[in-house]
């Protein structure tokens, strides 16, 4: 049970009485009817038990959108449900106003709505309904809390989509271009035309030229096709604050922007989140699903204190790839993680795939280099120094091996690695 | 992730023990000691209170400062006399206010006023209604119905010891008094006159004039002393003062030890400060707030918690290490990364590959910024400074370089 403001006031009012007849009796006596009438009006409040609640959320949002929640209550009683409602979700589910006042009348059903704002990525779990009906003073209320589960699952904000146009944009340039600026061992002939002065004349067929009067170029496009596997690292190098969110939200945002460029170059796209065993996995979508898929199968990846484990992620490379494809590790360019995780196994990936390490890099560190304030902020920049010496020989090590490095700030690396990606294209070298 | 949710109880993770740890409140047994730390304060505090109350009822009540107090062990003090009495079986009363004085005395009974000047006229009375033996001392001007029209006090009077020079068997009984200044003069009839005093030393004694009164009102007897100096500690054992005042004292078996308070100016208990009906207005207050506490007191719901994600600070490892540096006062060890950091970025620059060694890198710098080649090569490869002041200077001077070489 619980008592209302009005009860409050009612109790209050009892300094007139007590004024006029200053005894204590006088004090027993207004408590007295105050208490009876709290009992009155609590017996005469409809039983909560006779309300049914259902909730439904809706199925996901991403971040930085807004929903609605909506609970439906149905009176089954004799007797005015005329109360409040507390639609409890976690608070990172950004429920503002989830107090509403109700008035159902007997045999009716109400749906109120919860308007959520999600501060952050996950699944969003609701907590119980709680249920307060008031007796017709308004005086004192029954109180009851029910377990009604929802969940809403909050997709990545996928932020870095801004950055799509102007890469889509670019891969339609190389669409076409004359060979020799792209010709590589993986360009594919496209068509022939006729020789526009401009052209290069190595890029002439001759065999076309000397069946018509006119000479004829080839032309290329880029390679179609590939399969791509992106390998998400969901261990402890994820958990690092970079900026405001942790490091894993960059690999996110870049592997969605790559997915979304590599799928509409015609590649296949296949995601893997790995720490210690494989947490998420999207294979064969395509074309408009895959997003879809993707931020799905993203939204309940978390950092976890664990060490990635590179033997699962070169079982899993070879278990999904049998062609030569191009894997992207997002992960993080640490010394001594590469050193004793990914150099040992460096060899087995390189020998049938072509392999680009993202590394979302720490804007902090290039802070301390910088600082020159006092001699604790040298000490700083040289412990900096020193630990960007070490990425850059861990970055150097990584190439000789023949794995492409990517190390970037956490905005910036979903456009950087896009723009690897197209590189590596232009140079059909995928 | 499980660890998450677990590691997010207290904000932060920990990278380094958090994979090992495990889980708060995993355990029954840490669950339990800490819900005892919470309740410890709290209880800690109201047992130390009950302790305070026990030891204020325990511990005896320091000895009062009070000039003629029956508890008061210092000579201005009347503790001996008040013990005295009560071994000899008298029921000693002490009392401060008029209120409780009448109220405890009852006709047939003493009563001991040690400052009867104190008292208005309407106490007076209330005093004098008792119909009580009284004993009065410290009377200094007298304007209390009866004695006023009996006896006067006059100023006079010297120090010393004084014989009876009466009839009272009390007086007689202690054959002399010593006492200080002060006499009482009889102005009326029915007043005995003892210890007749002299006004000056060596004159001859004033008839009716004496330090000891004692007066017959009806079926009562009102026996004053000038000066209180008999009742006191320090004058009880001097001449015959004890038997004097143990046997004014000691006549009843009930005395009520009346020390005027300066502050008790009325008739009614203590406590009429508070005007009638306070205790239902704060009944009615204590309802208000118990009704309040309820209101909001009661949650819509209980507390949702939000499981917390597992976050590594940005950099700790190079912050540790920097620290570690500066701990060490390794000077020579930071010198030389930021060395070999602004070497490999100005090496990038001007074109010379890493792995050609300091004499090329000299050269080129040296060609670059126009500066000498041996201030290049110290700079670059120099000693490694000894304090901090050197150490930032490098760092200064390795910036300055640096900003000279244009990509």
């Amino acid at each position: 049970m619980a008592i209302s403001g009005r009860a409050v006031a009612f109790a209050s009012a009892g300094l007139i009485p007590v004024l006029l007849a200053p005894r204590l009796v006088t004090v027993v006596a207004w408590l007295g009817v105050l208490l009876l009438l709290t009992a009155a009006d609590l017996a005469m409040a409809t039983p909560l038990s006779r309300v049914e609640v259902t909730r439904r959320a809706p199925d996901g949002v991403r971040l930085t959108e807004s929903v609605s929640s909506a609970i439906t209550l149905v009176n089954d009683g004799s007797r005015i449900y005329r109360g409040v409602v507390r639609d409890a979700w976690q608070p990172s589910a950004g429920a503002q106003a989830n107090r509403h006042a109700v008035r159902v009348a007997p045999g009716e059903s109400l749906r109120i709505l919860t308007r959520l704002a999600p501060t952050r990525r996950g699944d969003l779990h609701a907590d119980l309904v709680t249920l307060r009906a008031f007796g017709p003073l308004g005086l004192a209320a029954r109180q009851s809390s029910r377990d009604a589960p929802a969940t809403l699952r909050v997709l990545p904000e996928f932020r870095s989509r801004r950055h799509l146009p102007s890469r889509l944009a670019r891969l339609r340039e190389m669409d076409g271009r004359s060979a020799v600026q792209v010709r590589g061992p993986g360009t594919e002939f496209d068509s022939l035309r006729t020789y526009v002065a401009g052209d290069d004349v190595r890029a002439i067929d001759w065999r076309a030229t000397a069946r018509r009067t006119e000479p004829v170029v080839r032309t290329w496009r880029p390679e179609r096709d590939r399969r791509v596997l992106i390998v998400l690292d969901v261990s402890r190098l994820s958990a690092a604050r970079l900026g405001d969110a942790p490091r894993l939200e960059a690999q996110l945002e870049a592997a969605l922007l790559l997915a979304a460029l590599a799928s509409r170059a015609g590649d296949r796209v296949e995601l893997v989140a790995v720490d210690r065993a494989v947490r998420a996995r999207v294979a064969g979508a395509g074309g408009a699903a895959l997003l879809g898929a993707m931020a799905g199968a993203m939204a309940p990846l978390a950092p976890a204190l664990v060490e990635l484990n590179w033997t699962a992620v070169t079982r899993v490379v070879r278990e999904r790839l049998s062609h030569r494809s191009l894997v992207v590790l997002l992960t993080a360019l640490e010394p001594a993680a590469v050193v004793n995780g990914l150099l040992p196994v460096a060899a087995a990936l390189t020998r049938d795939h072509r392999v680009v390490l993202a590394s979302a890099s720490d804007p902090v560190l290039a802070e301390l280099r910088t600082a020159r304030g006092s001699s604790a902020e040298a000490f700083g920049a040289a412990a900096a120094e020193r630990a960007g010496l070490e990425r850059e020989a861990a970055a150097a090590a990584l190439r000789r091996k023949g794995i492409d490095v990517v190390d970037a700030g956490p905005e910036e690396l979903a456009p950087a690695l896009a723009d690897a990606y197209l590189a590596l294209k232009a140079a059909g070298r995928l | 992730m499980s660890t998450g949710a677990s590691l997010g109880a207290d904000g932060t993770a920990n990278r380094d023990g958090a994979g090992t740890a495990p889980p708060r409140g995993a355990v029954g047994e840490p669950a339990a000691r800490r819900r005892i730390g919470r309740w410890w304060w709290p209880a800690s505090i109201v047992i130390a209170l009950l302790l305070l109350t026990v030891l204020t009822l325990v511990v005896e009540r320091p000895p009062s400062s009070l000039p003629l107090a029956p508890d008061n062990p210092r000579p201005a003090g009347a503790r001996a006399l008040a013990q005295i009495l009560e071994r000899e079986g008298v029921q000693i009363t002490f009392e401060r206010t008029v209120a409780a004085a009448t109220a405890s005395t009852e006709a047939g009974d003493t009563l001991f006023i040690t400052h009867p000047d104190l008292l208005s006229a309407a106490q007076w009375r209330a005093v004098d209604h008792t119909g009580a033996d009284l004993v009065l001392t410290n009377l200094t001007y007298s304007e209390l119905e009866p004695l006023r029209r009996i006896l006067e006090t006059t100023g006079l009077g010297a120090d010393g010891v004084r014989d009876a020079g009466c009839s009272d068997p009390d007086a007689l009984a202690a054959q002399t008094l010593s006492t200080g200044s002060g006499d009482v003069r009889a102005i009326g009839g029915g007043v005995i006159i003892c210890f007749p005093g002299t006004a000056e030393p060596g004159s001859e004694p004033e008839p009716g004039v004496g330090a000891y009164a004692v007066v017959s009102d009806g079926d009562r007897t009102i026996r004053v002393l000038a000066n209180s100096r008999p009742f006191t500690n320090e004058g009880l054992d001097e001449a015959g003062n004890a038997a004097l005042v143990l046997r004014a004292l000691g006549r009843t078996q009930h005395l009520t030890w009346f020390v005027p308070s300066p502050t008790d100016s009325g008739l009614e208990p203590s406590g009429s400060l508070v005007p009638p009906g306070a205790g239902a207005v704060a009944a009615w207050g204590i309802l208000v707030f118990l009704a309040t506490a309820l209101w909001r007191g009661r949650r819509l719901g209980r507390v949702v918690v939000e499981p917390l994600p597992v976050l590594v600070p940005p950099a700790e490892t190079t912050i540790g290490r920097a620290r570690l540096y500066r701990r060490a006062h390794a000077h020579g060890h930071a010198a030389a990364a930021l060395r070999a950091g602004t070497a490999s970025r100005l090496a990038h620059r001007v074109g010379v590959p890493e792995s050609s060694g300091p004499p090329a890198l000299i050269e080129a710098l040296a060609r670059a910024t126009g500066r000498p080649p041996s201030e290049v090569g110290r700079l670059m490869y120099g000693p490694a400074p000894e304090d901090d002041a050197a150490q930032l200077d490098l760092v200064r001077a390795l910036d300055s370089l640096e900003s000279e070489v244009r990509p």
